[in-house]
């Protein structure tokens, strides 16, 4: 496969932006949880998230590259109006809980750094995300997140610095249980899908794709940034997993809030700079995921329902797509102007989201094989045999996430 | 059109996105309206698109809801907004029409919501 000095920058481009978009803050969380619970014992959750990602942000990609039509919009187009008002009425449900949770995933940032309490960061941190959205075009966002997003390879040199047991990270690799505590072991697990295989993003790379102009020529570039973009997010997870392993699992500390995961930063880099590069590697990884999960829901119902829509458009050329975000943004400020607890509510959405993925993976067997948008660039029979294999994932993590939570939340 | 092609209503035009004549976005086919006559085959007359077709389409409460503020605060004043078969220029992907978006009901919404834009700086 040869690339063009373009598609080679669209590669880069695109897989620092991935980075952006896989490490949001239900990563960190559920990582940094698993790694001080469990050990290394959760990696290859990571691992499988990771390869289901890939396939499917491949395949949105491609579908918008081949089609100029984004997935959403031909999910209503061929799945009909009433498929679309369920499947779109539940992604909103769960958009602002997730959006809700990168809020406050930004505002815990910022307490950190300065000690004011979140709940006074809401609103201004809101104010800033819907600031960028209005003012800035697809190509600034994109760029701008995939730069700051390299801060969060801090996490992948306190990783190696701590000289981790190569043994052990190994043997993590390769699927297992929890041992002593199963329920919540595999609670964590479910959790940690639910925050890999977020459905807003692929709304968002999707719709990206079609903003960027791509078509059927940059199918080859699509594949290696969905491969190399999300290997590398995933690197980044699995580095807060082995950091929080290394650091809490020792001293016996279950994470509960996100002051102790700077804690383990602190400890890993000895020294104060650890702590301000886990604020804004949180903080970033929360910016860029805020953006999209805002995008992804002004995208959902902009394109299901006909409205010229686009990041590059100026809002007052597409009014109804910025009213839907800035009405999104306002609404997902109220659970941290409430105080609720953002850890709490981030691994809450994330298991909400693991329900809710079934009817988000299911279109993807009737579109991706559908000759009038995709030609000869339908599904092969590996990517059809993916899909079918991450539906009956999707089916067993909807099944158990309720009883799992009961038991092991 | 091209003569004597054939397309399957329900699967290449219903829910397709519906372009005005420059390519700009303006709703989809939410409605198709067939025109009976004694002694003839039936012919499809118009395409519909807009709050009200939909609303009629949504089973339970929602649709009723959906239909009261179609009437109240809709560009068609709870009318379907239909647009003649002679007026569809092309049936891909995307159903082409011969009209301007911006003239239409279609984006009654999009201008009044463009005024509270207007005052937002940096619109």
């Amino acid at each position: 496969m040869k690339l063009s000095p373009r598609q080679l920058i669209e590669v880069a481009l695109g897989v620092l932006t991935s980075v952006g978009g896989y490490l949001d803050v239900g990563a960190v969380a559920t990582s940094a949880q698993a790694g001080a619970e469990f050990g290394f014992r959760h990696l290859w959750v990571l691992g499988l998230g990771t390869l289901v990602v890939i396939f499917l942000v491949e395949m949105s990609g491609r579908f918008a590259a081949v089609s100029g039509h984004p997935l959403r919009a031909a999910l209503r187009e061929r799945l009909g109006f009433n498929f679309f008002v369920a499947t779109s009425a539940a992604e909103m449900v769960v958009g602002v809980l997730v959006l809700a949770s990168e809020i406050g995933g930004i505002a815990l940032a910022l307490q950190l750094v300065t000690g004011v309490s979140y709940r006074w960061w809401a609103l201004p941190v809101g104010l800033l995300v819907w600031a960028l959205l209005w003012n800035g075009t697809f190509g600034v966002l994109e760029k701008g997140v995939a730069l700051l997003g390299l801060v969060t390879l801090a996490f992948f040199f306190a990783a190696v610095r701590l000289h981790p047991p190569l043994g052990e990270v190994a043997r993590g690799v390769i699927p297992g249980g929890g041992g002593h505590d199963a329920a919540h072991y595999w609670f964590i697990a479910v959790a940690i899908l639910g925050a890999l295989i977020s459905p807003y993003l692929l709304w968002f790379y999707s719709s990206g794709a079609v903003e960027d102009h791509w078509s059927a020529s940059d199918v080859p570039t699509n594949r290696m940034v969905a491969v190399v973009g999300m290997g590398f997010g995933s690197v980044v997870a699995a580095s807060v997993l082995i950091v929080a392993a290394m650091v809490f699992l020792p001293r016996g500390i279950v994470v509960d809030d996100y002051a102790q995961i700077a804690l383990g930063l602190t400890t890993a880099l000895e020294g104060k700079l650890g702590f301000y590069l886990f604020a804004a590697s949180l903080g970033i990884a929360c910016v860029g995921a805020a953006l999209e999960a805002a995008l992804a829901m002004a995208y959902v119902l902009a394109q299901g329902l006909g409205w010229n829509w686009g990041e590059s458009l100026k809002p007052r050329r597409a009014t109804r797509f910025s009213v839907t975000y800035t009405a999104a943004l306002l609404v997902s400020v109220v659970p941290m102007l409430l105080g609720v607890d953002p850890l709490a509510l981030t691994v809450f959405s994330m298991a909400l989201t693991a329900v809710a993925l079934p009817i988000a993976i299911f279109p993807f067997l009737v579109l991706m094989n559908d000759e009038r948008y995709l030609g000869r660039h339908r599904n092969g029979r590996l990517s059809n045999a993916v899909v079918i294999a991450v539906i009956a994932l999707a089916f067993v993590l909807a099944v158990v996430t309720i009883p799992l939570q009961l038991k092991g939340g | 059109m091209e003569e004597g092609r054939r397309v399957d209503l329900v699967g290449e035009v219903l829910d397709q996105r519906l372009v005005d004549f420059i390519g700009r976005p303006m709703g989809c086919v939410d409605g198709l309206v067939l025109e009976l006559e004694e002694g003839e085959p039936p012919r499809v007359s118009h395409v519909q698109t807009g709050g009200v077709t939909l609303a009629r389409r949504l089973r339970g409460p929602l649709g009723g809801w959906l239909a009261a503020a179609a009437r109240r605060w809709g560009g068609t004043r709870g009318e379907p907004f239909r647009i003649p078969w002679e007026r569809v220029k092309a049936v891909g992907l995307d159903v082409e029409v011969e009209l301007d978006a911006d003239a239409t009901p279609a984006w009654h919404w999009e201008h009044r919501l463009g005024r509270l834009v207007a005052k937002i700086p940096g619109s």
